[in-house]
């Protein structure tokens, strides 16, 4: 067939061709930048993120560094957020307002609910008794998995809240027999300064203080805090500084600095260890991690294995197999940690606590509920054994 | 072209093609749906990009001019289309992998991306054949017919693929396996295309059997069960299966056994709390459960704990039979004698069955795709409230949190308790990460501890010792205090239950939509307002054809249920109507722009009549009536295409190039606005009044041209 035009692209065309390829894929051009790694999981300082004005629950952050030209450095937690003017913080909740590093989430809980101590879990602290559990938005990580991500990961702005200021707190606590204070769901480290001043007031009305946490602080914080605490229970998501990267956004030595200066406070603490198949079901690592414990903390503080379900994004795991957390369970006590429990299983003997020189059974649990208690005055009632705990 | 003969080797290559596109697109998009999501906005996203690349395509075919560059290209791209689908599951599984962060949901950011890197290919090579065939088909003085021609043969491609992947393929095949069969044809049809010299035969047949060979050796290598592993780190899969309504795949980690289905992670063994959550808020609270209806999630352990109650009989429904094999074979599952197992959809089920229970019990996914959403409307809680006793209790699982409920999650909780609000005077949400949700006419109360007592029932999870961390008062106050009255109610036809699942979906990503949407807004304003009227007229076609087909496969499936060969038949009724309107056109001696503009009141006036039978009522509609609507506007829309290409032709290329495109992008623009914006937010019936007003525009222009 003879052709009406001679063939050929010209450069013109060619030039035209890109052009408007280039311009039907703006959409996907626009997100590219921000899209073409996907393996990466890691939190941003946003600009032009302030509030136009501060509010109620506004207060200036305690740990800050002002470093000029309306740069203000948050020296809460090891992300170290340094904070243009009118940018806002990777946890979402601090703020630079003219210079200025504030806190936006100072009274403003937007969840309050009365749990079972056992829930935290902290099974050495006051067994059976109630934690008045507050948390407002705001964590410096992203866990893929995280089971709160719609307060964790959102600004204050974007819930809805009580207007509870410290005082009403304790109120609260005392009216609902609560036994302690528990700082928990997103990561307290956030709203430190709430929490700060808050577990101060609770001690002058002899209730006790517990930060559930994923143990993401700087050292000052944290020994201030420590004048205040009376129990934690520390997340050691991983013992693998890739793995806390690449699921939580965070990094493990931080946490690790943690776990020795609650230690070094005489803090009461627990340890809560997710086995996420893939990355932490491995039973080198959890010997590497026994093996740290031990060193650095001794075998008294209770480990926790908790079973992983597929949650908020990381829905394309299976769950954790039990036969693997019982065995990461035997592995830890034949390593020498005296209390290891596993959580998110059926009932079983792995929920209870045992004595580790009579072998007897000293607490009771099935479910949240505690129906038998053989420790007197901080020792186990059949031998005399002292239990470390906070017990009264 | 040379002779008559090539011109019949390039009406079979098109039909080949179709048949190869159309499969393809359903391999393809289930492969995405399976290894990144498996919701509506993923599936719409993908529909759109494929047509929106396939128009780009078509567009950049225009450019193959010169009769020995365009041959050459042709088989080259044939040559490509042959492998190319192939590759990209191949990839995606790989990718999956190695890109992405293993076992996370990524964001419609990045799988948009994505999907532009491991669909594209294929979409433009396609898209661009088919202008190069209408180049290829033109004799001297046939005008546009060539275009229509190739039109109509891709629509025979389009129906043949379309049977061949729901009655044979999809049966008996995996997703990469099917892809074996048009990549046959395409390579027949590479071998068959002639060339300028005569002495081409020979490379032409070499490299068409050398294509044939890597075929063969392909089909022996396990290439589905070595990079399905891929997607499955750290597990064995022991058992994995394409069936029509998607893939099940069961893996073992330890003495751990998972399921998975279309991807997402449905059970690992044991999964005694989900189970018990489903069965014993509801059971307990009346004094007997002697019959029980459970929809789905047998073999996850709900029949094992409705037998724990003294039932005489179970009706089990599950639509998709590879899970019950899967399941029997597995977890070495019985059915006692009260288990009566039925295959088929659900809500057909609910809808024939003339007995009743004392409970219903839903064990099914959240209301994620328009599908899923029709067991959560009014309608079909009309539907069970009809087959339940009078004190009997519907109860099922959503989503949920349980600390925060968040606002959108607020909203969703809302639309279903006003919806089952409307049908039962008593509702109740339990919280937690799921919420458990139960409706009766009689009273019901969220302290199960007693009422289990009471049965002697014996639990792990629902029993006092954990639920006194879990349904508390403050918890339950917060709920209650979350839901809005004023959210409306979800129904069949107005979606509201998926529309904010979806927001929900969304949420978790924390990424900003409106600056992509509105660039995707200006860049299909920008081509409508700058097309020529012929062109503007097939785009609203292009997005009025692809409204459409979503709105009559959610209609079929909401009067008679989710069966697969069914959903085929109407989409295969749409492509027959395709090819009956281009044919049709294709016969017509004369054409104007009078007959561009009788075919647009002719797709009004359907669509007006569409509107009619939803008002009237859909209940009477069978698989019949949907066929018959689905090859009406078929055949209207395919019409259209034909007129065009005879009415602005100029040269082959250019002209083919620029409908295609037109009728594609239009494509694109509805598949995804319709189902994941439109039909969501204001429902179906103002989605057939935009789509009028849509057709409106074209008319005063139209007219325009008329007179001229």
């Amino acid at each position: 067939m003879k052709r009406e035009t001679p063939s050929s692209i010209t450069r013109r065309d060619l030039l035209k061709t890109g052009i408007i390829c280039a311009l039907s894929c703006t959409p996907a051009a626009a997100m590219a930048q921000s899209f073409l790694l996907p393996g990466k999981n890691e939190k941003t300082i946003t600009r032009h993120d302030a509030p136009a004005s501060l509010w109620k629950w506004s207060r200036e952050v305690y740990f800050n560094e002002v470093l000029g030209n309306g740069y203000v450095k948050c020296l809460t937690c090891p992300n170290e957020c340094v904070l243009p003017p009118e940018g806002r913080s990777r946890c979402l909740s601090h703020v630079n307002k003219d210079g200025r590093l504030y806190t936006l989430v100072y009274g403003n809980p937007c969840a309050v609910h009365i749990d079972p101590i056992e829930k935290k879990p902290l099974y050495h602290f006051l067994p059976a008794s109630k934690a008045l559990s507050i948390a407002t938005t705001g964590c410096s990580f992203h866990c893929l998995n995280c089971q709160n991500w719609s307060i964790s990961q959102v600004r204050p702005e974007d819930v809805r809240f009580d207007d509870l200021f410290p005082a009403d707190v304790i109120k609260g606590a005392v009216q609902t027999g609560c036994a302690s204070i528990a700082y928990t769901y997103s990561e307290a480290t956030t709203f430190y300064e709430y929490m700060y001043d808050t577990s101060h007031m609770a001690r002058t009305h002899n209730i006790k203080n517990v930060w559930i946490t994923n143990g993401y602080i700087n050292v000052p914080p944290l020994i201030k805090l420590c004048t205040t605490l009376d129990g934690a229970n520390v997340d050691i998501k991983s013992f693998s500084e890739q793995t806390y990267r690449t699921l939580n956004a965070g990094r493990l030595a931080p946490v690790l600095r943690t776990l020795k200066i609650l230690k070094e406070h005489h803090i009461w603490f627990e340890m809560t260890a997710l086995i996420v198949p893939t990355y932490t079901d491995n039973l080198e690592m959890v010997r590497k991690m026994c093996g740290w414990i031990l060193e650095n903390l001794g075998p008294d503080y209770p480990l926790h294995f908790s079973r992983f379900a597929p949650l908020y994004k990381l829905t394309y795991l299976p769950a954790t197999p039990i036969s693997f957390l019982e065995q990461a369970r035997r592995t830890a006590m034949e390593m020498g940690i005296h209390y290891v429990y596993i959580g998110n299983i059926p009932p079983a003997d792995s929920t209870h606590t045992w004595c580790p020189t009579c072998k007897k059974k000293l607490i009771d649990r099935t479910g949240y509920r505690v129906s038998e208690v053989n420790i007197t005055d901080g020792r186990c009632t059949f031998c005399g054994e002292v239990i470390p705990g906070v017990w009264t | 072209m040379k002779n008559a003969l090539s011109r019949h080797a390039i009406a079979f290559v098109v039909t080949v093609l179709g048949i190869s596109h159309i499969i393809t697109q359903i391999s393809v998009i289930r492969e995405f749906i399976n290894v990144f999501a498996g919701n509506e906005v993923v599936v719409g996203v993908l529909f759109a990009l494929w047509l929106l690349i396939s128009g780009i395509g078509a567009w950049l075919g225009r450019f193959f001019t010169s009769s020995s560059v365009l041959l050459m290209s042709f088989r080259v791209c044939l040559l490509l289309a042959a492998f190319l689908p192939i590759g990209h599951i191949v990839l995606i599984r790989i990718l999956r992998y190695t890109l992405f962060i293993r076992g996370e949901l990524p964001g419609i950011g990045a799988l948009v991306i994505w999907a532009f890197v491991l669909i594209g290919p294929y979409c433009i090579i396609t898209g661009a054949l088919l202008t190069m065939a209408c180049s290829i088909m033109a004799s001297p003085g046939s005008g546009g017919k060539s275009i229509g021609r190739v039109y109509f043969f891709d629509n025979i491609g389009d129906i043949l693929g379309g049977l061949l992947f729901t009655f044979i393929l999809v049966h008996f095949l995996n997703n990469i396996s099917l892809l074996y069969v048009p990549a046959f044809l395409c390579l027949v049809g590479f071998m068959l295309v002639r060339g300028e010299k005569s002495s081409a035969i020979l490379v032409r047949v070499g490299a068409g059997a050398t294509g044939i060979m890597v075929l063969i050796l392909l089909v022996m290598y396990p290439v589905d069960k070595t990079t399905l592993n891929y997607l499955y780190p750290g597990q064995t899969i022991i058992d994995h299966r394409e069936s029509p309504y998607g893939r099940v795949v069961v893996t073992k980690n330890r003495d751990q056994l998972s399921f998975f289905e279309n991807g997402g992670h449905v059970f690992s063994t044991p999964n005694i709390y989900a189970s018990e959550e489903l069965v014993h808020f509801a059971l307990p609270q009346r004094e007997t459960a002697d019959s029980v209806l459970l929809i789905s999630g047998g073999i996850a352990g709900t029949v094992t704990e409705i037998l724990k109650y003294d039932v005489s009989h179970i009706d089990y429904v599950e639509l998709d039979p590879s899970i019950i094999e899967m399941g029997t074979m597995h977890l070495d599952l019985r059915f006692p004698p009260p288990v009566a197992i039925h295959l088929e959809d659900g809500r057909a089920f609910v809808m024939s069955v003339d007995c009743t229970y004392s409970a219903v019990i839903l064990d099914l996914p959240d209301p994620s795709s328009l599908q899923l959403n029709r067991f959560y409307s009014v309608q079909f809680f009309r539907d069970v409230k009809r087959i339940l006793q009078p004190e009997g209790i519907l109860s099922f699982a959503v989503q949920g949190a349980e600390n925060y409920i968040s606002d959108d999650l607020a909203r969703f909780l809302s639309t279903i308790r006003n919806s089952l609000a409307r049908v039962f005077a008593h509702v109740i949400l339990i919280p937690g990460e799921r919420t458990i949700v139960m409706a009766s006419d009689a009273s019901l109360t969220p302290e199960v501890g007693p009422l289990l007592a009471r049965h002697n029932i014996r639990t792990v999870f629902v029993n006092e010792t954990f639920l006194m961390g879990r349904v508390t008062p403050e918890r339950m106050a917060f709920i209650h205090k979350s839901l809005q009255p004023t959210i409306p109610v979800n129904s069949d036809f107005t979606p509201t239950a998926f529309y904010y699942t979806i927001r929900v979906w969304l949420s978790m990503f924390q990424e900003r939509y409106t600056v992509p949407l509105i660039l995707a807004l200006l860049f299909f304003l920008g081509y409508f307002v700058r097309s020529e009227i012929a062109a503007r007229t097939l785009f609203t076609t292009g997005f009025t054809a692809s409204s459409m087909e979503v709105i009559l496969l959610l209609g079929y499936q909401i009067t008679q249920g989710s069966l697969y060969t069914g959903i085929g038949l109407i989409i295969a009724s749409f492509m027959l109507g395709l090819a009956i309107g281009s044919f049709g056109a294709n016969l017509l001696p004369q054409v104007g722009y009078g007959t561009l503009l009788k075919i647009e009141f002719g797709i009004m006036v359907y669509l007006l009549a569409f509107m009619l039978f939803l008002s009237v009522g859909t209940s009477f509609a069978g698989t019949i009536t949907f066929s018959f609507l689905a090859i009406l506007i078929g055949a209207l829309t395919g019409a259209e295409f034909p007129v065009a290409g005879r009415l602005v032709f100029v040269t082959p290329w250019e002209t083919a190039g620029t409908l295609y495109t037109a009728d594609l992008l239009g494509g694109s623009a509805g598949a995804f606005t319709v189902s994941v914006l439109l039909i969501p937010r204001i429902g179906i019936y103002y989605t057939c009044i935009i789509l009028v007003m849509l057709k409106l525009l074209i008319v005063p222009a139209l007219l325009v041209k008329m007179k001229r």
